[in-house]
């Protein structure tokens, strides 16, 4: 079995309209807005996944780099609206910016 | 390795993203947000206070010069029948009644059609399909008659905005280079300023 790891892409989403969002729920509801749009085998192979939840208003989900389009048309034709602020290649980085630059959104 | 919006717009900073269609009024918030997204240039209905750095969405072609940067905006088909308006750019709805009113000559040339995601952003998914679709047609359809073709957020509000990296993802599965977008939409938006300012 190769031993070698797909890239993946972590994708911060902010969801500032909700008072108290449930990542879960939201999560869900991104996994079956790209079914729908994509289809299940798509959805499956993006390898979709949530971050462990740091932040109240910021959602962190990562996917397969191959993916990352869909998953970002996904999120544009989402109810309810999410923003999606940032994009990295590391999870660090990400949470990084999320302190310094976004935090104005905190 | 950093990717995405923040290394999109170090390569990308010499193209300025735009959304000419936010309509929220607290422009304070949106101005703060458009930045947060990478979003350069924005355009919103026309207020009272005047703002530099915000193209301005008007029904009428002000009477007067101005300080500020407007569009002039039919927002449905029929508004094109009449000689004496003369808009800079038509919010596409119907693609097909589009298509004919083009075909018999109806419109001036570079007009822009724009198209509003949040015209379709909470539909189901086959509508949604079909609207990429749409565009895709529409993008080919805009290249070839000399129109300009734009790509709006509508967004209500600033939690409906779209950032750069989003509106680039749609471009690309609607078959839009986004970098030929961007650079377009901005030489188009030159263009559509020029009048204003040999009058002022």
């Amino acid at each position: 079995m190769l031993n070698r790891r797909y890239k993946r892409r972590y994708i911060g989403i902010y969801c500032g309209s909700l008072l108290n969002p449930d990542h879960r729920s939201i999560f869900q509801s991104i996994l079956d807005r790209n079914s729908e749009l994509f289809g299940y085998v798509s959805s499956q192979v993006s390898y979709i996944k949530l971050a462990k939840k740091e932040h109240n208003h910021l959602i962190i989900i990562s996917c397969r780099t191959e993916n990352l389009d869909e998953i970002l048309v996904s999120l544009s034709f989402l109810q309810p609206g999410l923003i999606v602020v940032d994009v990295s290649g590391s999870i660090h980085k990400l949470k990084n910016r999320w302190a310094t630059q976004y935090a104005s959104l905190q | 390795m950093v990717t995405g919006i923040s290394n999109n717009s170090r390569q990308d900073s010499k193209f300025k993203k735009i959304d000419l269609c936010i309509r929220d009024t607290n422009m304070l918030n949106v101005r703060k947000m458009a930045k947060l997204l990478n979003i350069d240039v924005i355009g919103c209905p026309y207020q009272e206070q005047n703002d530099k750095g915000i193209i301005y969405r008007v029904n009428e072609r002000p009477s007067t010069t101005t300080d500020y940067r407007y569009l002039v905006v039919a927002n449905n088909l029929e508004q094109l029948i009449s000689s004496s308006f003369q808009p800079n750019l038509v919010v596409v709805k119907d693609f097909e009644k589009l298509k004919s009113f083009i075909r018999k000559g109806k419109y001036r040339s570079r007009i822009a059609l724009e198209v509003l995601i949040s015209d379709i952003r909470y539909q189901e998914g086959s509508k949604v399909g079909k609207w990429f679709r749409e565009i895709t047609d529409l993008y080919r359809f805009s290249k070839r008659s000399g129109c300009q073709f734009i790509l709006s957020s509508g967004a209500n509000s600033v939690w409906e905005m779209v950032s750069a990296q989003c509106f680039e993802s749609i471009m690309k599965f609607c078959k839009i280079p986004p970098r030929t977008y961007w650079e377009d939409l901005e030489e188009w938006l030159g263009l559509q300023d020029r009048p204003r300012i040999s009058h002022a």
